[in-house]
C-alpha cells in the first residue's frame, strides 16, 4: 500500500507544477508541491526530477497563429529536487528548489527596410524555493480515504534579474521569478481495492507578490483529476485532466493612462491530459514518466504555448523512527 | 626611540600624500550628468525593433539597461529592444560612474499587434 502511494505522490509531484510557457507567458516553471498527501510520521522523503519543455507555436484566442509571429524556438532542461518529512501522522512539511541548466529563446525581430537579426538568449541558474505545510484533515487508510489542505510560500534566491554585461536578460529566461509567492491546495484521494482503481484530486493556488521592477506575475489556479489503476505488478498507469488558469499580469509602473496596472495581453486557460507511466525498483525506488498533452488552449492577446514536455522522477521514502528491539523479559539474565 | 619616531613620521607623510593625492583626484573627476535617453520610435508593432542611446558624461561609465519585459541585442551606450506580445512597457537605462554615482531615466514603449 506505501509503495502505491510513494509512487503516485511521485507523479503528483509533476501535476503540480504549472505549464508555463517562455515567451510571450509569464513567470518561470517553479519547482513543485512536493507531496500532495501527507506522509507518515518520522517518514523521510527525497524526490529527483528532470523536465524538458519545447515550444514554436503561438496562439491567438483559442487558435494557432503563424501571423508575424517573431520566434523560430524556445526550450529548457530543468531539475530538481524535493524532499518531504512527516512530522506527526498528520502534518508533513516540505522542501523543494530547482535549477535550470538552460532556458532559451531565439527569434527573429523584423526591422523595416532592412535585413532580420537573429537574437539567441540563455538564461539558467536556480528557480525559486519552496516551503510547504500539510495537514492531513481527514485520513481513514482502512477505507482508503485522504482529504488534506496545505499551505506555503515559494522565496527567490535573488531579487536581482540575471543580466550579461550590464543588460538584463528578457523574463521568458529567467531562471526565476525574483520575487515571493504564497500558495494553498487541496487534495482527496480515494482507493477501491476491490477494482485496484484510484481517484485524486487536486486544487492548488499560487498568488504571486510584485518584483523589483514593480511587475507582478498573474495569479495562477490548477485543477487536477486523476485516474490510476494497476496494471501489472510494479506497474500503475495514471491518467491526469488538469486545467490551469493563469490571470492577467500587473505592471505598477504607471503605464498605462486610465491607471490601471492590469496588463491586456497577458494570462491564459490551459486544459491538459497528461498520461502517466509509474515502475517500482525492488520496491524501495520509484521511477515516474509523464507526458504533457494539451487538449485546449486560451490565451490573452498572442503568446506562445508549449508544444511539448515531458518529466522524469526518481522517488525513496526513508523510515526515520527509532524502532524498539523487542526484548523477551524472561530471557533477560538476572 | 628617535628611530621609531622618524619611521612613524614617514609613514604618516606617506598616508597625508597619497590621501591628498586622492581628494585631489576626486576633486577633478567629471560629475555624473545623464543629459538624455534617446528611443528610435515610442510605439512599435510586435516583433519589431526600437533603437535605444543614452547620453551621459561622467568617469568610467557603465550603462545598465533593464526592461519590463522584452529582450535587448546589444550593451553599452547604445541598444536595440524588441518584445513578442503587445501591452506598454518600459525601457530604463541606468547610468553609474566610477565614484558610485548612478542616474536612471525611463522611456514607456506601445506595442501593438
Amino acid at each position: 500500500m506505501n509503495r502505491v502511494i510513494t509512487l503516485l505522490s511521485t507523479v503528483l509531484l509533476f501535476s503540480s507544477q504549472f505549464s508555463y510557457s517562455q515567451c510571450c507567458s509569464t513567470g518561470s516553471p517553479v519547482g513543485a508541491t512536493v507531496y500532495v498527501g501527507v506522509l507518515a510520521k518520522n517518514s523521510l522523503r527525497f524526490v529527483a526530477y528532470y523536465r524538458n519543455s519545447y515550444s514554436n507555436t503561438y496562439y491567438q484566442g483559442n487558435s494557432k497563429t503563424d501571423e508575424n509571429v517573431p520566434l523560430k524556438f524556445s526550450y529548457y532542461n530543468f531539475s530538481g529536487i524535493a524532499f518531504g518529512y512527516g512530522i506527526t501522522k498528520r502534518l508533513t512539511v516540505e522542501v523543494d528548489f530547482g535549477y535550470f541548466f538552460n532556458k532559451t529563446q531565439e527569434y527573429k525581430p523584423k526591422i523595416a527596410g532592412t535585413d532580420t537579426i537573429e537574437i539567441k538568449e540563455t538564461g539558467y541558474g536556480f528557480t525559486d524555493g519552496g516551503v510547504n505545510l500539510k495537514y492531513g484533515i481527514y485520513i481513514k487508510p482502512s477505507r482508503q480515504i485522504e482529504f488534506t489542505a496545505g499551505a506555503g510560500f515559494r522565496y527567490p534566491f535573488t531579487t536581482k534579474p540575471q543580466e550579461i554585461n550590464y543588460v538584463q536578460l528578457s523574463r521568458d529566461v529567467q531562471p526565476s521569478t525574483n520575487a515571493w509567492a504564497v500558495n494553498c491546495m487541496l487534495f482527496f484521494n480515494k482507493g477501491w481495492p476491490s477494482v485496484g482503481i484510484r481517484l485524486f484530486t487536486l486544487n492548488r493556488f499560487e498568488y504571486n507578490f510584485p518584483d523589483a521592477l514593480k511587475y507582478q506575475y498573474g495569479c495562477v489556479l490548477l485543477n487536477s483529476v486523476f485516474f490510476s489503476k494497476k496494471i501489472i505488478p510494479y506497474f500503475f498507469a495514471i491518467v491526469q485532466v488538469r486545467g490551469e488558469w493563469r490571470s492577467h499580469d500587473n505592471d505598477f509602473n504607471g503605464i498605462y493612462e486610465n491607471g490601471s496596472s492590469v496588463r491586456p495581453n497577458s494570462g491564459n486557460y490551459l486544459l491538459i491530459l497528461s498520461p502517466q507511466l509509474s515502475y517500482s525498483i525492488a520496491g524501495k525506488w520509484n521511477v515516474s514518466v509523464l507526458y504533457d498533452i494539451p487538449v485546449y488552449k486560451y490565451y490573452n492577446g498572442k503568446q506562445l504555448t508549449p508544444k511539448y514536455s515531458f518529466a522524469v522522477s526518481v522517488s525513496h521514502d526513508f523510515d526515520l523512527s527509532r524502532k524498539k528491539p523487542k526484548v523477551d523479559i524472561e530471557t533477560l539474565p538476572k | 626611540m628617535k628611530r621609531y619616531i622618524v619611521i612613524l613620521f614617514s609613514v604618516f607623510l606617506i598616508v597625508a600624500v597619497s590621501c591628498s593625492k586622492k581628494s585631489d583626484s576626486a576633486g577633478s573627476s567629471t560629475p555624473l550628468v545623464f543629459t538624455n535617453l534617446n528611443a528610435s520610435d515610442s510605439t512599435m508593432a510586435v516583433n519589431g525593433l526600437i533603437s535605444f542611446s543614452a547620453t551621459a558624461s561622467g568617469d568610467g561609465l557603465t550603462y545598465h539597461w533593464t526592461a519590463s519585459y522584452g529582450s535587448f541585442v546589444g550593451s553599452g551606450a547604445s541598444v536595440k529592444w524588441t518584445v513578442c506580445h503587445a501591452d506598454n512597457f518600459t525601457v530604463t537605462c541606468e547610468v553609474k560612474d566610477a565614484n558610485g554615482n548612478s542616474a536612471s531615466k525611463t522611456r514607456i514603449i506601445r506595442v501593438h499587434e
